[in-house]
């Protein structure tokens, strides 16, 4: 997968908008994925990842792999998607999060899946109540999937700070979790 | 447990996450003694796991677009007539710069001798009026 994205970069850089497409679907679902759960909505989630794909897109023929490209690459567009969705959460007031409604999952009980539906309104309030770098924190491990170096990295601060941040999230979402139970 | 052990366990806990199979060994060994001789413990790693269940269930699901996303990138580029003004205009002064810098550097004196263009005058002179062109 580095080498694919070392190549389809490089293609990219030339003009080849087929490589540049294929770029795009590769990174599209996680960074809409780690938007949403910063901004909480799925449109602005949508907005700020065609935004980092501009960006992606005029910064290609200046684009420099180091190490890894793909990680590289994906780490800079984490980074890119984190630092507007951060900025744009300042921007508005946090809304509940806006995605496609799930698919009901066959393999649970009636009685699973209103525990389930419980619990997803539960996290939603909390993430909502979260500070935006704390929620940032969250989705780059969580929606992302990176380690805490690599979140650290597109959040652009140490690895004990990110590590911190997390902490403190996730203490706020068990705690959520805990205090809707004991109601 | 004693309130500091419980202390201990909960960092632990949202430090690592509700998946106790992750930990480093000790903190393991450490976490499944407590939840298996404490209830509360258990509690606590139970709500994290529905947190992290939650997590997985309202993570925003994608199915395709990436070729429109890709498309609107590209025209936003090469749409953007002010950014296209901007490369033209720093094309146009660059261009003025080098031909400025060209006419000085060809009436500056060699070192010790004539400018480049005394020499090229001197050159047709001494070619007796012929037209070296």
């Amino acid at each position: 997968m580095e080498d694919a994205d070392d190549e389809l970069l490089a293609r990219a850089a030339r003009g080849d908008g087929v490589a540049f497409s294929r770029l795009v679907a590769l990174h599209r679902a996680k960074l809409i994925a780690l938007a949403a759960r910063i901004v909480g909505n799925r449109a602005i989630a949508e907005e700020i990842v065609q935004e980092v794909f501009t960006r992606a897109w005029i910064h290609a023929p200046r684009w420099r792999p180091q190490g890894g490209g793909r990680a590289n690459f994906a780490g800079w567009l984490a980074r890119v998607a984190t630092n507007l969705a951060i900025d744009q959460t300042r921007r508005m007031r946090s809304v509940p999060l806006d995605t496609a409604p799930e698919p009901v999952d066959m393999s649970l009980s009636a009685e699973q899946q209103l525990v389930a539906d419980d619990d997803r309104r539960r996290l939603e309030a909390a993430l909502a109540a979260l500070p935006p770098r704390q929620r940032a924190a969250i989705a780059l491990t969580y929606d992302q999937e990176l380690s805490n170096a690599a979140g650290a990295e597109a959040m652009a601060i140490s690895v004990g700070a990110f590590e911190l941040l997390l902490v403190r999230a996730r203490r706020a979402l068990r705690q959520a979790m805990m205090e809707d139970k004991a109601r | 447990m004693t309130p500091n052990e419980m202390e201990e366990f909960l960092d632990m806990l949202d430090r690592y996450g509700g998946r106790l199979e992750t930990w480093p060994p000790e903190a393991r060994a450490k976490a499944e003694a407590w939840r298996d001789r404490c209830a509360v413990a258990a509690g606590q790693i139970d709500a994290m796991r529905r947190v992290e269940a939650a997590l997985a269930a309202t993570r925003a699901t994608v199915a395709g677009g990436a070729n429109a996303t890709a498309a609107r990138a590209m025209q936003a580029h090469q749409e953007n007539p002010r950014q296209a003004m901007a490369r033209r205009i720093s094309w146009g002064v660059a261009g003025a710069l080098a031909l400025v810098a060209g006419v000085y550097i060809g009436s500056l004196p060699l070192l010790g001798g004539s400018a480049p263009a005394d020499i090229v005058a001197d050159a047709l002179n001494q070619s007796g009026g012929i037209d070296v062109w």
